[in-house]
Order: C-alpha cells, then sequence, then structure tokens
C-alpha cells in the first residue's frame, strides 16, 4: 500500500447526546478511489466532514496528507476539494462565474483562472454551458458543475459525499467515467456511494462503517473473495448441466456441489485455500465437460455490505 | 369551504401551540407598558393623559402593522412555493381563493388577537380622560383599514414572488413608492413644468391628484388627526375608504393571477432574483462577467448590494428626489437660488439617515448570511483556505460597496452644514456624547439583525430587521427607565453630570454588547457550515 493520504484514527463524535462516529479507524493511500460505504445514519457525512475540516474531532486524530486537521486546516483545504450531499450553489450565476468566483477565491489570477476554468470545463464536456445559469441546468449537469467545482484549486484529494445520488443512469454512467479519468490523472478520491454495484466496479479499496464503527475497511477484492476457510468456484456448462450434477462431486478436494437455481451453473465448495484451482479445472477436462465458464466465486458488494451491517434503525 | 377550513384549523392550531405569537403578544403589551411608564411624568402633567397614552399606543400599532404586518402577510404564500409544498396543496384539489383565505385570515386573526390584548389599556385610557368613545373607534377603524391594505399588498407579492425574503423586499418597496411616488412624479411635473417642457395646466391638475392621493394614503399623521379636540368625524374618513378598497383590490389580484403567477414557481427553473426580461431575451444564458480578484467581495457586491445595475438605479432615484426638491422649492418660493442648497441637502440629508440608510443597513444585515444558510452555499464557502472572521468581512466589504451611492449623496447633502456640525461637536460635549451613543446603539441593533437572521428559522429579511430593531429597543428603554427615576432623585445640580455618566455607561455597555453579539455570531457561523 502507497503512503497513506488520509488516516483516521480511533475518531469518536458526538452530536449532544447522539454518538455519531464511535472509534471509527482507516486509512486510504495516495492515488487510489476509496469507496466509503454504510446505512443511512452510520457516520459517513460526519467522517467526511471532519476530513475535510469542517468539523473538528473531539477524540482520536485525522491526518490529512500527514497534516493535522485540528491545525493545519488552511494547508489541508488548499489541497482538497469537497463536494456535499446537496446542491449548493449560486443559482443566479453562470456555469463560468461560478467556477470563476471559486478559482479567484482559491487566489489565482485572471489570466490563470482562463486556463483552470477552461480545463475543468473540458473535463466535465461543459464548454458548451458555459454562459447558462446554473439555475437552468437538470440535475445531471449541476452535478458536473459542482464537480468541476471541485476541481478549479486541482485538489490532490477529493471527497465526494454522495456524487450519484437522484441522477439518472446516463448522468450516473458519465460522472462515474469522470471519476475514472480523474484517478488516471493521480487524483485521490474519497467517494461516499449507496449505489454499491457502481462502487465495486469503481473503486480500489473500500471502507465499510456501521453505528459509527469500522466493519472493514482495505482492498476492494479483499472483500469480495473474502470467503472464508473454504472457498467456492463457479462452472458454467454449456450443454445439458444435469447430467454432470452427480459426477461432480468426485472431482478431488470438492467437498459440495450446489447448482445455481435457474442457471446452467454449479458452485462448487473445496476442502481448503490449498486447493488448486488449475487441477480442478484440468480434470473437469479430462472428464470431458463442455466447461464455458470457469472462476472463483465472487460475493457482490451488497451481499459483504449485509453481512457487515446490522439491521435496525439508526438514530 | 372545507379546504378553507381545513387550512384555518391547521393554521389555528400551529398558531396556539407556537410560543413565538403568544411571544409577540406579550411583547406588545410589554412595549405599551413601557411607553406608559416612559410618559408617565408627561401625563401627569397633562391635562388629557388619556388622550396622549391613547395616541402613543395608536402610534405602536401603526409601526407595528407597517411593519410586523408587511412581514407577516408577505410570507403567507411564499413560504410554501419556498418550501416547495404548494405544488401538494394544488394537488390536494385546494383551489387559488381556499389557499388565499386559509393563509390570510389566520394572520387577521393574529392581528385582532394583538389587538385583544391592549384592551385593557384602552379602557384605561378613557378612565384617564381626554379621549373619546368616538375617537377610539375612528382610530382603530383607521388601523384596521391599514392592516386591510398592508395585509393585502403584502398578500399579493407574497404570491407574485418566489421566496420569503423577495415578498418582504417587494412590500416595504410597494408602501414606500405608493406612498412617496406620487410626490416625487409631481415634484418632477413641477419642475418640467418651469423650464416649459411640461404644460402648466397638467402640472396643476397632477398637484391636485396627488394632494388627494397624499391625504388618503397619510394614515400615520392622520392618528394624529383623528384625536384632536375639535374632531368630530365619524370611521369612515377617505383614509378608511381608500385603505379598504385598495386592500379589496389587491386580494383580487392576488385571487385572479394566482395561478399565472404561482404556476412559473411550481414549473420550477425560475428564480425570483434574475428579471424576467433578461429570461425572455436570453432564454437562461448570458454573457459571463469577469470576477475580480477579490472573489467574496465581488458575490456579495452582486448579491446582497446588488451590483452595478443597484448603483446606477440609487443614484437615479437621487437624482428624481433632487429634482422633486427644486421643482417644489421654485414652486413654493418663486426663486430658485436663495437657500436652495441649505434646502436640499436639508431634505436629502432627512431622507437619507431616516428612511434610507437605516433601511439599507438593515437590509444588508439582514441578507448578509441568511441567503448562504437557506441554500447551503455557507459550508461550502468553508471549505476555502480562509477563516470564517476572513470570509465574513470579504462578503460585508462586498455588500457594503451597495452603500457607496447612499453615502456620497448624503456627504454632498450635509457640505452645507458640515462647518455647522463640527463646530457644535467641538462645543458641546452632550452632542459628542450623543453621536457616540447613537453610534452604540446603531451598531448594536445591525448585530442584532445578522444574528437572527442566522438563529431565527423563520425570520427573513424584514422579520430579522424587526426583530432586531425591537430587542434592541428594548434593550435601551430599560435602563432609560431607570435614569428616569434616578434622575428624579438626584433633581438640580448634579443632574447633568449624572446624564453625562449614564450616557457613557450606556455607551460602554452597547459596545460590550455588540462585542458579545460579534462573537456569537461567529460562534453560530462556525457551526452552521459544519452542520449543513
Amino acid at each position: 500500500m502507497s503512503q497513506p493520504i488520509i488516516e483516521v484514527e480511533k475518531v469518536t463524535h458526538l452530536f449532544k447526546d447522539h454518538r455519531a462516529l464511535n472509534g471509527i479507524s482507516f486509512e486510504v493511500a495516495a492515488g487510489t478511489l476509496h469507496g466509503f460505504v454504510g446505512p443511512n445514519g452510520a457516520g459517513k457525512t460526519t467522517s467526511l466532514k471532519l476530513i475535510c475540516t469542517l468539523l473538528k474531532p473531539q477524540t482520536g486524530r485525522i491526518r490529512v496528507f500527514g497534516k493535522d486537521v485540528r491545525t493545519d486546516v488552511k494547508e489541508i483545504r488548499q489541497k482538497l476539494g469537497y463536494m456535499p450531499d446537496h446542491f449548493s450553489m449560486y443559482k443566479q450565476m453562470t456555469v463560468y462565474e461560478y467556477l470563476d468566483f471559486f478559482a479567484a477565491a482559491y487566489g489565482h489570477v485572471a489570466k490563470r483562472r482562463e486556463v483552470i476554468v477552461g480545463d475543468v470545463l473540458a473535463l466535465t464536456d461543459m464548454e458548451g454551458r458555459k454562459d447558462d445559469l446554473i439555475q437552468g441546468l437538470s440535475r445531471g449537469m449541476q452535478q458536473r458543475v459542482s464537480l468541476a467545482r471541485v476541481l478549479v484549486n486541482d485538489p490532490d484529494l477529493l471527497l465526494l459525499d454522495e456524487p450519484a445520488s437522484g441522477l439518472d443512469p446516463r448522468a450516473r454512467i458519465e460522472l462515474m467515467e469522470i471519476l475514472r479519468e480523474l484517478r488516471r490523472m493521480g487524483k485521490t478520491i474519497f467517494i461516499s456511494s449507496h449505489i454499491l454495484s457502481e462502487l465495486a466496479e469503481l473503486c480500489d479499496s473500500v471502507t465499510i462503517i456501521d453505528r459509527g464503527m469500522t466493519k472493514y475497511s482495505g482492498p476492494m477484492d479483499d472483500l469480495l473473495y473474502a470467503q472464508g476457510d473454504q472457498p467456492v468456484f463457479r462452472l458454467r456448462i454449456e450443454v445439458d448441466p444435469d447430467q454432470w450434477s452427480t459426477r461432480l462431486s468426485v472431482l478431488p478436494g470438492v467437498t459440495a456441489v450446489e447448482p445455481v437455481e435457474g442457471k446452467p451453473e454449479f458452485r462448487l465448495t473445496v476442502e481448503s485455500v490449498e486447493v488448486d484451482a488449475n487441477a480442478i479445472l484440468a480434470e473437469l477436462l479430462t472428464m470431458g465437460v463442455p466447461i464455458a465458464g470457469f472462476q472463483r466465486d465472487q460475493r457482490k458488494l451488497n451481499d459483504a455490505f449485509m453481512d457487515l451491517t446490522e439491521r435496525g434503525v439508526r438514530t | 369551504m372545507n379546504q378553507t377550513l381545513a387550512l384555518l384549523v391547521r393554521a389555528f392550531r400551529s398558531e396556539s401551540r407556537d410560543i413565538k405569537s403568544h411571544l409577540v403578544r406579550g411583547g406588545l403589551v410589554l412595549v405599551i407598558l413601557l411607553l406608559f411608564l416612559v410618559h408617565v411624568s408627561e401625563m401627569q402633567n397633562s391635562t388629557a393623559p388619556g388622550r396622549t397614552m391613547f395616541q402613543w399606543m395608536t402610534w405602536a400599532n401603526w409601526a407595528l402593522i407597517t411593519f410586523a404586518g408587511g412581514a407577516v402577510f408577505s410570507v403567507a404564500i411564499s413560504e410554501e412555493t419556498e418550501q416547495q409544498t404548494l405544488g401538494l396543496l394544488r394537488m390536494a384539489n385546494i383551489g387559488p381563493l381556499s389557499l388565499l383565505l386559509g393563509k390570510w385570515l389566520p394572520r387577521l386573526w393574529v392581528a385582532f388577537l394583538l389587538v385583544s390584548a391592549q384592551f385593557p389599556f384602552t379602557w384605561l385610557t378613557i378612565t384617564l380622560g381626554g379621549v373619546s368613545w368616538e375617537q377610539i373607534s375612528a382610530s382603530y377603524m383607521l388601523l384596521l383599514a391599514h392592516l386591510f391594505f398592508v395585509g393585502n399588498l403584502a398578500l399579493f407579492c407574497s404570491v407574485w414572488r418566489q421566496d420569503n425574503a423577495s415578498a418582504g423586499a417587494w412590500t416595504f418597496s410597494l408602501l414606500v413608492l405608493w406612498r412617496v411616488g406620487p410626490l416625487l412624479l409631481w415634484g418632477l411635473a413641477e419642475l418640467l413644468a418651469e423650464v416649459h417642457l411640461f404644460p402648466q395646466e397638467l402640472a396643476r391638475s397632477l398637484g391636485e391628484l396627488v394632494g388627494r392621493h397624499n391625504r388618503c394614503t397619510a394614515t400615520g399623521s392622520m392618528t394624529l388627526d383623528l384625536l384632536r379636540t375639535s374632531f368630530s368625524g365619524g370611521i369612515w374618513t377617505d383614509q378608511v375608504i381608500s385603505s379598504l378598497g385598495m386592500g379589496a383590490l389587491l386580494f383580487g389580484l392576488s385571487w385572479v393571477l394566482f395561478d399565472r403567477l404561482t404556476l412559473r414557481h411550481l414549473m420550477g427553473g425560475v428564480s425570483s432574483t434574475v428579471p424576467l426580461i433578461q429570461k425572455l431575451m436570453q432564454g437562461g444564458s448570458r454573457r459571463s462577467r469577469r470576477v475580480w480578484n477579490w472573489a467574496i467581495g465581488w458575490k456579495d457586491f452582486r448579491q446582497v448590494a446588488g451590483g452595478k445595475r443597484s448603483i446606477i438605479l440609487k443614484l437615479s432615484l437621487y437624482a428624481l428626489v433632487t429634482m422633486g426638491v427644486i421643482a417644489f422649492y421654485i414652486a413654493e418660493s418663486g426663486s430658485p437660488y436663495i437657500h436652495l442648497p441649505e434646502i436640499l441637502g436639508g431634505v436629502l440629508s432627512w431622507v437619507i439617515l431616516v428612511i434610507v440608510l437605516p433601511l439599507e443597513l438593515g437590509s444588508t444585515a439582514a441578507k448578509l448570511f441568511r441567503p448562504e444558510l437557506k441554500d447551503q452555499t455557507w459550508s461550502t464557502l468553508l471549505t476555502l483556505p480562509k477563516s470564517v472572521p476572513e470570509i465574513a468581512y470579504s462578503k460585508l466589504g462586498g455588500a457594503l460597496l451597495g452603500l457607496i451611492p447612499t453615502l456620497c449623496v448624503l456627504f454632498l447633502a450635509l457640505t452645507p452644514f458640515l462647518v455647522d456640525i463640527i463646530e457644535e461637536l467641538a462645543r458641546d460635549p452632550e452632542v459628542m456624547l450623543g453621536f457616540a451613543y447613537a453610534f452604540s446603539v446603531i451598531i448594536l441593533c445591525l448585530h442584532a439583525i445578522t444574528y437572527f437572521s442566522i438563529t431565527v428559522g423563520w425570520a427573513a429579511t424584514p422579520i430579522a430587521m424587526i426583530l432586531g430593531v425591537v430587542t434592541t429597543g428594548a434593550t435601551q428603554i430599560i435602563p432609560w427607565i431607570g435614569f428616569a427615576f434616578l434622575a428624579m432623585a438626584f433633581s438640580g445640580s448634579g443632574e447633568q453630570a449624572l446624564f453625562y455618566l449614564w450616557m457613557m455607561m450606556f455607551t460602554a455597555a452597547n459596545l460590550m454588547g455588540t462585542g458579545v453579539v460579534h462573537w456569537s455570531i461567529g460562534k453560530e457561523l462556525s457551526a452552521k457550515g459544519a452542520a449543513s
């Protein structure tokens, strides 16, 4: 893992008598796209506000770019872009004015601002709408402008709180494309979202929190492939799968064979992690099984999320 | 009918549960009680103490109706638009008339409760003597008609505008325009007639018409006429009839135009702050303007102070007032040369110091942070690499640029008196103390307005201004009553010294109070940034 850009250590935060965060800890490596997941009321927005220095941690420690959020507020803000979960924009301004305003507020001179605003407009594909009033733009367009605003100070770290919420599928896909492009540009992106399928595809690493506590924090693959001591493989058979059902149980190292309902597939549970997948595949070919697909079974992020978080209403 | 009743019941329920309305009623009684205490010595020497007291009550009511009434009625429909509940009400098949009545009648009921809270004092004025039942009923009728007019004007603005702040601002602007607009027009006509650019006859006819309008709209000064000992009229005065007529007309307009005016709000996308003409001409686009390097100042110069257009508009208005005064002067004196600078300076200084500057300062204080908090843009601003004070003072700086035209005109207007003012200040310490004290009250009041605008959720611009003025007024009245009692005890040579000492103590206390409110505003702004 490369150098952490965000370090959150045992942070607790109370709002009056409500404990929003209860000893949360995680790290985000530089240059990664890190997902931040949790049920409503889990403490995601509070964590984001602490990281972007809008709130100060009551106990514990948060370091961003190696600097303390309590004391090095200006240095952190200079290199960070925060996009809240609501559309907070000056809607009477045009798109260009809005971006130019924030570029000027970050201290850029007029000539430099022209270049910066031009670049972020190009990146977010908003050049054609630059003279439009923000209030007349669709939700998806406004979200793009919000993202463009976050980019005007060329931040190394982007904190995005529910950026895809309320967007139609096309706008969501386009937003995800922009995020991929930003990761390619070397930005670190910390994204809170409820759209788990997209996070699973997009993110290198993920933190799952619930009731103010960290439930998982680490690489996305480790979460999706983590299956304990007995790994599971998924086998897809091209022709007449029923006839193979009983014959598969004799495979070496396989302890259980379970057909997948409604699909020409089987889930093969093996004895231990030491069992070689290549050996199983070779045996299947020897048996003459018409294989259409063979892969390590991957959990969905939804399943992992449901396993790790508790039922019930959060307050 | 059932729908109106449902809205009425909902309004009455929330009204009876809402501590604010009980506090307002209690506050009004307290104000009357304080007025009574302040003028107790004056009333002792008066042959008609009941009349003196009733006069103060009438003025308090008139001010309350004009300012609080305008503010309360102006949010009747716009609060539903702002909370995006107007569409839901319309979907529940509630028609425009039911909506208007359902939102308007409860407010009228609140006004009635306010008046009824004063009945014990009205009885007291009769007992004290000097005022008759006829005068009391004529005064209340005048106030009721004034309420009907102000309430309906505010209701119309509430239907017309999309947000509370805009509806309130338009209500007060139209009230002022209704009162002084015709006078200005007449002044202009007289001026043009003097240089033969306008027919003399027409200017004279216009003068008569404006005179009649002036009599009908002068409800404030009419309260004085009604309490003269020579009063012999009934309750149906010109003012009452014209106020009721205009009120009914405005209610009708609100009803007839309801769908037309609110439809664009329901469709979304049309903001009250962007001129309609601009939208029609440019279809939601316009040439982007260059931002200053002082970005936050630029933004608030445009958003709070109104930008360059507002400066041009203000200068044009001052030019219009100047021409009106000159025309009036020429028409009255026949000579344009003698004492004109003094008269012009006097009128302009009075208009600016008594009306324009307090309103501009108050509205700037109320609008400085509230829109940012309402639109949740404050938290975005706080992510800039700047401290809360840096952002707040930049905003203030930008907003204060809007005062430049007013301050320039005020300086020019005061020029003929500048030497006298400086001499007076140097000669009389009382004047200097008075200036310092007035300054401390104004600063405290502006801070109070800002504080209320960010902490009280329902306090849109006009309400925040009223709350700020009333709270500051209350903090000033109580110590002055204390002074009045002490002065009675120290009557004689020590009274002057006590006055100076008291004045200095007040000024210091006001400045300390300002410091506390200033600190609280900073604390609230930091907290709100994290909360939104």
